[in-house]
């Protein structure tokens, strides 16, 4: 009686342990087929380690605690440049109206675009949807895609491609 | 029945002792903190002027990186480079990225010239000044700060020293099959562990950093594989000779780009 009593105590125990192999083994499986999947576009690829500076650099998070002090001190400044400000605002106003009804249709024809000066990464450049095209003005290369004129430029140390304006004639 | 009392006595004998070690082991933590240990600060004095001190060199370096992801779970990256240093100003860098990126970062003492073959392009720049002039130069204005580089500047040393708050001799230790010293010091930004070899080199095997004021604390780490503290280092070392059909692009820190932007 008591040998039958132990034999069910062992055998729950294994059908236990095996339940959590299985598991587990269904996990790992997810796992895999993720990195099967291709690896994630938004995936950072660098941060505050990624220089390896030995610390002659404050940290973000020190630089935000003097920023909050000097924001405060900014704050007392602007409380008195807001009063003498308001009535200079007063006249702006009514020329700043009629300049928006212009930029309004400028803006109509722009808004397709990127803004130029976006830096856009290798990554970022490999994944447009466009199919892009080299063309050579004045001995510059550019890029074309879509509506948008691309250079290639070195920014932070990397190749990157950069909105710039359309070449004249274009 | 005896035998049993006996490794009952035993036992209690040994649970009354682990808090004592735990208090004990806590205590001599405490001592330790806030203090600069005489031979972590040797240590790490005899390597920063040996490094300081060497006219040239060159090291291979296989390094990583901890880069925190939205969604919590941090990720490593990292490169090998292989580093020659000719002082007082030229150096180059020659980077693998792990995900198969590779180029060069190089100063003649007239010019600074980055390169990436892949992309086949290149861009360079006029800088005149030492080694560590162009490490600043190509770090703050060209926004490109060369992992490791502050081991083949002059000023490693006060770079290391400044501001230390503790540092700990850990003990001997090998790495890569040398017999090295391992150090543990903090500032007020970063930990660091160095490795030191031990003997008339003292020169640093492996490194790694934790930027503990960063939010989830990542750290880099890296070993350096090779030191040749006399390499044969021809002219051509040092120039860029553009192969075919790579372009020159700007630098858009400094240059005006063409079109205008930004």
């Amino acid at each position: 009686m008591m040998i039958w009593k132990w034999q069910s105590v062992i055998t729950v125990c294994a059908v236990f342990v095996a339940l959590f192999f299985v598991a587990t083994e269904a996990d790992a499986r997810r796992g895999a087929d993720n990195k099967r999947g291709g690896s994630d576009k938004s995936v950072s690829r660098s941060g505050p380690a990624s220089k390896g500076s030995l610390g002659g650099e404050k940290s973000a998070r020190s630089n935000r605690q003097d920023n909050k002090a000097d924001a405060r001190d900014d704050r007392n400044d602007r409380r008195d440049d807001v009063r003498d400000d308001r009535n200079d605002r007063h006249d702006d106003r009514r020329d700043y109206r009629d300049d928006v009804r212009d930029d309004r249709q400028d803006y109509y024809d722009d808004r397709q675009r990127r803004r130029i000066g976006v830096a856009l990464t290798r990554s970022a450049w490999r994944s447009l949807s466009c199919k892009s095209s080299k063309v050579i003005v004045g001995g510059v290369t550019y890029y074309r895609c879509g509506n948008d004129w691309y250079t290639q430029a070195y920014k932070g140390g990397s190749v990157t491609y950069i909105v710039v304006v359309t070449p004249a004639g274009h | 029945m005896r035998v049993l009392r006996i490794i009952l006595l035993l036992l209690i004998v040994a649970l009354l002792s682990v808090p004592t070690t735990v208090i004990a082991a806590g205590q001599s933590a405490e001592q330790s903190e806030g203090q600069v240990e005489e031979q972590a600060l040797e240590v790490l004095t005899r390597s920063t002027n040996y490094l300081a001190n060497l006219k040239q060199f060159h090291v291979s370096a296989e390094f990583g990186f901890d880069v925190l992801q939205k969604s919590g779970q941090m990720i490593e990256f990292g490169a090998h480079q292989e580093i020659t240093v000719q002082r007082p100003n030229h150096f180059r860098v020659d980077f693998t990225n792990r995900d198969g990126e590779f180029g060069s970062v190089i100063y003649d003492g007239e010019e600074v010239i980055l390169s990436n073959p892949e992309d086949a392009v290149y861009a360079k720049a006029p800088f005149k000044g030492e080694v560590d002039d162009a490490l600043g130069f190509i770090s703050k204005e060209l926004q490109r700060p060369i992992p490791l580089q502050d081991f083949f500047a002059s000023n490693l040393g006060a770079l290391l020293m400044a501001k230390i708050e503790s540092g700990l001799y850990v003990e001997e230790s090998t790495v890569g099959g040398v017999l090295c010293d391992h150090v543990a010091m903090r500032n007020d930004n970063v930990d660091f562990q160095l490795w030191v070899a031990q003997g008339d080199k003292p020169l640093p095997r492996r490194i790694i950093i934790t930027y503990k004021n960063e939010e989830e604390r990542p750290q880099f780490r890296a070993q350096f594989l090779k030191w040749e503290l006399s390499p044969k280092i021809a002219k051509e070392n040092f120039s860029f000779i553009v192969p075919e059909k790579t372009v020159r692009i700007p630098f858009a820190e400094l240059d005006v780009l063409e079109g205008g932007q930004p």
